[in-house]
């Protein structure tokens, strides 16, 4: 609809344009820009990943070293024995693989916060939709989290904590996650320039989360750490990603297939609601 | 709805609604999410917060493929607002854009360009976003590069630009964008004149391919590229039809005939001002060669101006100056004793007495006001109003501000001969 096209067909700008989209069409509309943008979301994307730190010394090495910086923090802590073994996987692979699952999940709340917060004003100048900014974004996650996974790959060959059979089936796993976390950055992502505390209060939440996640130390056998496996999707979905990978089994499979559920519907609203809000709340700084 | 043939560009009832502070953008967005997360339909706004004002009111026009449109209007009439919302930057509140075709907006110019990257790389940058492919993008980007006349500079950071060198690659890039309806904000705050000129000349190329909306300040640019023109006063439509018409309701506008002759004068002639500690006992007016004042003159007549004044203090670079308008409001000239290299000699607390001699004044009929100003180097002791003078002319016919001492001559074959 954003009239910067190519397409030759009638564009139709009105206030209630996209408030007849369903959530299946505002899904749509929402791959067509990205499709549609896709050149220009790959050419952002080389140029962050090159200009990132250019004039330093190190150039685009920081690319790398950055990302894997908190996994040798963990990986020295482990070393000093700070930390024991977990579930029978070596501490520091139990610990760099939840830690990176962690930050896959959270960048999927964090990326559509931040960037319709930094994007929402230049947005307005260029017709370019938030869509494709944020997708560029999220070039950068899966790359920051491809370079963790080869330390991962190198840290389990070191530690030989082989993960079991049933490991490929991550992928299954990052669908549902994608869905409720995206779903869930995407509403809070509007609702942050609205309400400006919003992305603050989410990054309080989540530093808290990583304690009460299984991210770091298995969650205990308290009856309240118990409740917490089961109504913090965090954990829910970090244990089950360890658990398919290390363990070959899946323990919390039913708040796993209810927050998974829950996760299409959030995704379908976040979806909506990004969708109809994008020029609303254009230019509100 | 359809559009109709040929039209490219429908726009209908169009509204925008601004607030002045954050807090009512956020208020009615806030309402909107609300609206937005229970699955019903916005609404046109019908009440206004305090603080809301409506920035475009039913704004109603339409283009057809090869026409140009000129908006104009003063600063904050909507204009910028209307252009944006044509791009698709931003929604209306109310009312329809329909759009056929691509479309490119040059308001921001530089807007969407990553400082970090190379002029090359923003040039596949900025293309990619305008929805170009990589292919059509290499296909122009020589021609680009040398349009804009960045030469090896193309590949240094775009932040090490200066703002012209960076508006002449936003521009040429747009432009090779090619696309079927351009919007343009001021195209002449592109680079230097020479670029402007090459970029009004590109324009011009391109004028009969493209649909364009163009909001500039400068008339003339009006005059030349636009079939019609709107005028835009306090977010509304107030004229819409052929530019010299437009242009006229808009001085109108700027000058309204309700305003007095006195206010008109004080709006072209700007502030007063006289600084008493430095320069006292102050006369100026036109006059005769005796010295005594005159309001009225023939054309060709000889005009003189007398100025008498006490300086308290031994200036460094006292310079005078007489700017003149029609009473209307044309610029017609100005004399200064910096431009006929003469220094007056001041001394410190007495009065002196200048005369200023027009010989053969050149000025047609009409109404003539003027300035008298005094500086030290660049500072300000005093400008002030001089009477009103009428000139009255000495010839039955003539044309335009003034009439030059001019010759005709027959070229005959003798004199051409000596000539050679």
């Amino acid at each position: 609809m954003t009239p910067e096209n190519r397409t030759g067909k009638v564009s139709i700008l009105r206030a209630d344009s996209r408030d007849r989209h369903g959530a299946i069409a505002a899904l749509l509309h929402l791959s067509n820009e990205v499709w549609r943008f896709r050149g220009q979301i790959w050419t952002v994307y080389r140029q962050n990943f090159r200009n990132l730190y250019q004039g330093s010394g190190l150039g685009v090495f920081w690319n790398f070293i950055l990302p894997l910086v908190p996994l040798t923090v963990y990986l020295f802590l482990t070393r000093i024995r700070v930390f024991p073994s977990f579930e029978g996987v070596d501490s520091a692979t139990y610990i760099t693989f939840g830690v990176t699952v962690w930050f896959v999940l959270t960048g999927f709340i964090n990326l559509p916060i931040s960037i319709m917060q930094s994007r929402n004003q230049a947005a307005m100048k260029t017709s370019l939709p938030l869509s494709a900014s944020i997708v560029s974004g999220f070039a950068g996650l899966l790359f920051e989290t491809l370079v963790r996974f080869v330390f991962i790959t190198a840290l389990i060959v070191a530690t030989q904590s082989w993960p079991a059979l049933t490991a490929p089936g991550v992928i299954l796993l990052i669908g549902p996650a994608f869905f409720l976390f995206f779903g869930a950055g995407l509403v809070l992502g509007v609702l942050n320039v609205i309400y400006k505390d919003v992305a603050r209060i989410t990054t309080i939440l989540l530093q808290y989360g990583i304690f009460v996640s299984g991210v770091i130390f298995p969650l205990g056998a308290s009856k309240w750490s118990v409740l917490t496996g089961i109504y913090n999707p965090l954990a829910v979905f970090v244990h089950a990603f360890r658990q398919i990978v290390f363990q070959g089994r899946i323990d919390s499979l039913i708040p796993l297939i209810v927050w998974s559920a829950i996760g299409l519907v959030v995704f379908a609203l976040g979806c909506r609601l990004f969708n109809v809000m994008e020029y609303r709340i254009r230019g509100i700084n | 709805m359809l559009l109709a043939t040929d039209t490219v560009l429908e726009v209908d009832g169009l509204g925008k609604l601004y607030a002045r502070t954050a807090v009512s953008s956020r208020a009615r967005a806030a309402a909107a999410f609300g609206r937005a997360f229970f699955w019903r339909h916005s609404r046109p706004p019908k009440t206004l917060r305090q603080d809301e004002f409506w920035s475009l009111k039913d704004i109603s026009f339409s283009l057809k493929r090869g026409e140009a449109l000129g908006v104009i209007g003063f600063n904050g009439a909507g204009k910028t607002t209307l252009l944006r919302i044509l791009a698709g930057q931003i929604l209306p509140d109310v009312g329809e854009v329909r759009i056929m075709g691509n479309t490119a907006a040059m308001i921001d110019l530089t807007a969407g360009f990553s400082g970090g990257a190379s002029g090359r790389q923003n040039i596949y940058l900025r293309g990619a976003m305008l929805g170009r492919s990589r292919a059509e993008i290499d296909a122009t980007v020589d021609e680009i590069i040398d349009f804009a006349e960045l030469g090896d500079a193309i590949d240094a950071p775009f932040s090490t630009y200066s703002s012209g060198m960076s508006m002449r690659l936003a521009f040429s890039i747009m432009i090779a964008s090619e696309p079927d309806i351009l919007f343009i904000d001021e195209i002449l705050s592109v680079g230097d004149f020479r670029f402007q000129q090459k970029c009004l000349a590109r324009i011009r190329e391109i004028r009969e391919r493209v649909v364009f909306v163009l909001v500039s300040h400068s008339m003339a640019n009006i005059k030349l590229f636009c079939d019609k023109v709107i005028v835009l006063h306090e977010g509304e439509i107030v004229f819409t039809g052929e530019p010299g018409e437009a242009i006229q309701v808009y001085e109108e506008l700027k000058f309204p005939p309700k305003t007095s002759r006195e206010e008109k004068h004080r709006e072209i002639l700007k502030p007063q001002f006289h600084n008493e500690e430095a320069i006292t006992e102050l006369e100026h007016f036109w006059c005769d060669k005796d010295g005594c004042p005159i309001d009225e003159i023939r054309s060709g007549e000889t005009l003189y101006f007398k100025v008498a004044f006490k300086l308290n203090y031994k200036p460094r670079n006292l310079i005078m100056g007489i700017p003149v308008w029609r009473h209307e409001g044309g610029y017609v000239t100005g004399f200064s004793t910096e431009l006929s290299d003469f220094s007056p000699h001041i001394v410190a607390g007495e009065t002196v007495e200048f005369m200023l001699e027009i010989p053969r004044l050149s000025f047609n009929q009409g109404e003539y006001i003027s300035n008298f100003g005094i500086t030290d180097g660049p500072e300000f002791l005093y400008r002030g109003q001089n009477p009103v003078i009428t000139v009255l002319s000495a010839q039955p016919r003539y044309w335009g501000v003034v009439t030059l001492p001019h010759k005709w001559q027959q070229m005959t074959r003798e004199t051409e001969s000596i000539k050679q």
